[in-house]
């Protein structure tokens, strides 16, 4: 570390100040390259299926999704980066009861509504897949 | 220092510094230069079927994963009860009679394998608990019948009166018995999935019925797959398996349940006492075939937790965790040779 420290003092000693300033652009630049790719890359998402068609949704913003499916409209609520059922016009509502999933391959469904929500994800995903 | 060593200094350190970031920016993107995950889930076997492909020639994935679920509509045609054409449907007909049946070779097969779990588990694992179900899961979800309703299926229930004959393609069903091959049915169609993706060029792959999941190859990043297990009680996972290839089952009490005055009745029935087995929240089996992954983590969640380990242990190529408790996870058991492949939670 100090011999890291060393070679970049006298590295940055033998540039110009004309030298600096495209470094400079070079690590800034980057720096934005990167935290635009960050944002998108790291949070999960959730796809929401149903006959009707298909959606896509963040995890990281808090948002209600109305579905409707042939028995009415099932409720997808998306909330500090989990997304649950919160209401659905079947008869048991049992996907009201699977609570809200976060990791990729969790999912929630409402059968009598045809309504599919299975979280998917980012490439840094620690799961593959996950046994229910 | 002249100014051409310096321009190749810059030059150096520009170079080192695109270079960087370009590779942040691959892993960043979940490895980009990988194959890319085709993906497709419906609702099949009374589940959530998802294929996951992994695979830079689009259209060889999307016809992989159009015959993976081809292959399994079949399969549910195949083992349903519920599809009155169904072959399940003629032999449980058989079973009204008593008469015997003829059955194709595929479907022989399956209540072989069923038959084989049946005898390893003592009959923990009954191909014939038909008509337990049949009182426990109505049309409208779990209930919970009389005990004198229990009593009179009881001996209706008993996997040594069949008589198989697979060689001739005969099932002999005694008089007032039928087949319920839901506890088998999803594994086989996830290696049938599994065996279509292959057939069809495909290297590395996800089948997921449910959460009976059959893995092809290895990963596109290599290692081996994380298979999360489902926390029995809570949101989120209880822990990480890590497998090379094969297959992973879970049978828990939080699948299908209802609570009546307090007390949860779920799915898992015990064929000798026609209740729910007690005792087992989760078992979570790995094996090398998903149908047998399937099978045995309901024999497995019956049995219990001592003797469900002693039979996973007594078992070639099978591993498996079991999750004891009531309310919350009292003891988590893993196999012996997934001691340094399963990560619990903290």
């Amino acid at each position: 570390m100090v011999l890291v420290m060393t070679g970049l003092r006298r590295t940055a000693a033998l540039l110009t100040r004309a030298d600096r300033v495209v470094l400079y652009a070079l690590v800034g630049g980057g720096v934005v390259l990167l935290a635009a790719t960050w944002r998108g890359g790291a949070g999960g998402h959730a796809r929401i299926s149903w006959p009707g068609g298909t959606r896509v949704v963040r995890l990281d913003e808090d948002a209600r999704y109305d579905v409707e499916g042939p028995l009415g409209v099932t409720v997808v609520v998306v909330a500090g980066g989990s997304v649950s059922v919160m209401s659905s016009p079947c008869r048991e509502h049992v996907c009201e009861r699977m609570g809200p999933v976060r990791n990729r391959g969790g999912t929630v469904v409402c059968v009598p509504n045809r309504v599919i929500v299975t979280v998917q994800g980012a490439g840094g995903d620690r799961i593959d897949a996950t046994t229910r | 220092m002249t100014g051409e060593r310096r321009r190749l200094l810059l030059e150096i350190l520009g170079f080192a510094l695109v270079v960087a970031l370009v590779a942040t920016y691959a892993v960043r993107r979940g490895g980009a230069a990988g194959p890319a995950r085709l993906e497709d889930q419906r609702l099949l076997l009374g589940t959530v079927v998802s294929v996951t492909v992994f695979t830079n020639d689009s259209e060889r994935g999307r016809g992989a994963i159009e015959a993976a679920f081809a292959e399994m509509e079949r399969v549910e045609s195949l083992t349903s009860r519920h599809a009155a054409s169904g072959e399940i449907s003629r032999i449980n007909a058989g079973g009204r009679t008593g008469d015997r049946v003829s059955i194709g070779g595929e479907l022989a097969s399956v209540i072989e394998r069923s038959l084989h779990f049946s005898r390893v588990s003592g009959g923990a694992f009954d191909v014939t608990v038909a008509p337990l179900v049949a009182l426990w899961l109505g049309p409208e979800g779990m209930r919970v019948p009389s005990r004198s309703a229990v009593s009179a299926a009881l001996p209706k229930v008993d996997y040594t009166k069949l008589a198989l004959n697979a060689g001739a393609g005969t099932l002999t069903v005694p008089l007032g018995m039928s087949l319920d091959l839901d506890g088998i049915a999803k594994g086989h169609a996830v290696d049938r999935a599994v065996r279509a993706l292959r057939l069809r060029g495909i290297q590395s792959g996800i089948v997921d019925a449910g959460g009976n999941i059959g893995f092809l190859g290895a990963p596109p990043r290599g290692g081996m797959w994380r298979v999360g297990i489902k926390h029995p009680r809570r949101e989120g996972i209880l822990g990480t398996l890590f497998v090379e290839r094969g297959s992973v089952a879970t049978s828990g009490d939080y699948q299908h349940f209802t609570v009546v005055d307090g007390r949860r009745y779920h799915h898992i029935l015990d064929p000798k006492t026609g209740q729910p087995a007690h005792g087992v929240m989760s078992v979570t089996v790995v094996t090398a075939r998903a149908i047998d992954a399937d099978a045995l983590s309901t024999a497995v969640f019956v049995l219990g937790a001592e003797r469900g380990m002693e039979l996973i242990e007594t078992l070639d190529g099978v591993e498996g965790v079991i999750v004891t408790g009531q309310d919350d996870v009292d003891r988590v058991l893993v196999s012996s040779g997934l001691a340094e492949r399963f990560a619990e939670e903290t």
